[in-house]
């Protein structure tokens, strides 16, 4: 997905969640989950984080052994993927896909958009 | 045309199902849609499938001996890896979890929606890290992972359904 797209989606999302604007905190970020009803749990996972739907909702793992500095950055990489990967087919389809394919350009995509959040000066 | 591949398969297999089967009837066996619905379905291949519609045509072909078994689900994105390269202790623990939904009342749609979470080799949707896929976990890891999938994400979600299950049923 091109850049351009990315910043669109963030854009859009800025207006629902004005958290967005800046570098959220933990706390602002569990707002954002909370409107979005996405479930945030902790967990054994071979991986920072997952993001999981079942039956039309959306629960994000992030694992037990990921430092709480890095709590923030995995939540939102995984919202990033519900927003560009997963609205455009809906919430409700089932979208078991690469997850784990560090060459999937959805990564790509993922990072971008944290990035635009985090480290907006890049993207002047 | 049906963009998934998956979808594809069970569209042209309800079709097949269906061949003699008046319109009535097959509203009838599907349920919840109307004789409309299904001479549009019958006419023409939607570009994609609702997944109640995705439920209602994999229930017909279920009740007529004729079910699928889908080796690999598709996204919109691609096609994914196949559904199977769990341990065996993970395998039977999964049957033991999905058994004791079944105990519990849980609908078969949603027991279906469970297996096919927690069966997949490359698990769930988006993971951040690099983990590698299920098959490369160590039958340990294995086995921690579909629990806490089980016990953090399915049991919530059906007991938020109004499912009369516990968080015991994952241990």
């Amino acid at each position: 997905m091109h850049p351009s797209r990315v910043e669109q989606v963030l854009a859009r999302k800025q207006l629902e969640h004005t958290e967005l604007n800046h570098n959220p905190t933990w706390p602002e970020i569990l707002e954002i989950l909370r409107r979005e009803r996405i479930q945030l749990v902790h967990g054994a996972l071979p991986a920072f984080g997952w993001l999981v739907g079942f039956l039309g909702t959306w629960t994000i793992i992030i694992s037990s052994e990921t430092a709480k500095a890095r709590w923030n950055y995995v939540a939102l990489h995984e919202l990033a993927h519900l927003w560009l990967h997963q609205d455009p087919v809906g919430r409700d389809e089932e979208c078991f896909a690469f997850g784990c394919d560090t060459t999937d350009d959805r990564e790509i995509d993922a990072e971008n958009f944290v990035s635009m959040i985090m480290n907006p000066e890049c993207w002047k | 045309m049906l963009d998934r591949q998956g979808d594809q398969q069970l569209y042209r297999a309800w079709l097949r199902a269906i061949d003699g089967m008046t319109n009535r009837e097959v509203a009838a066996a599907m349920g919840d849609i109307t004789e409309a619905g299904v001479s549009k379905l019958r006419r023409e291949e939607p570009s994609r499938l609702l997944s109640r519609t995705r439920r209602q045509m994999s229930a017909l072909l279920n009740a007529k001996g004729q079910g699928l078994s889908l080796s690999r689900e598709v996204t919109p994105h691609g096609v994914s890896g196949n559904v199977t390269s769990l341990s065996d202790s993970s395998r039977v623990w999964v049957q033991r979890f999905l058994l004791r939904l079944t105990e519990a009342g849980v609908p078969d749609d949603e027991i279906d929606s469970a297996r096919r979470l927690l069966t997949k080799s490359d698990l769930i949707s988006y993971a951040h890290g690099g983990a590698p896929g299920m098959g490369a976990l160590s039958e340990e890891q294995q086995l921690k992972v579909v629990k806490l999938i089980a016990g953090e994400v399915i049991i919530p979600r059906l007991k938020e359904l109004g499912r009369k299950v516990s968080a015991s049923l994952a241990r």
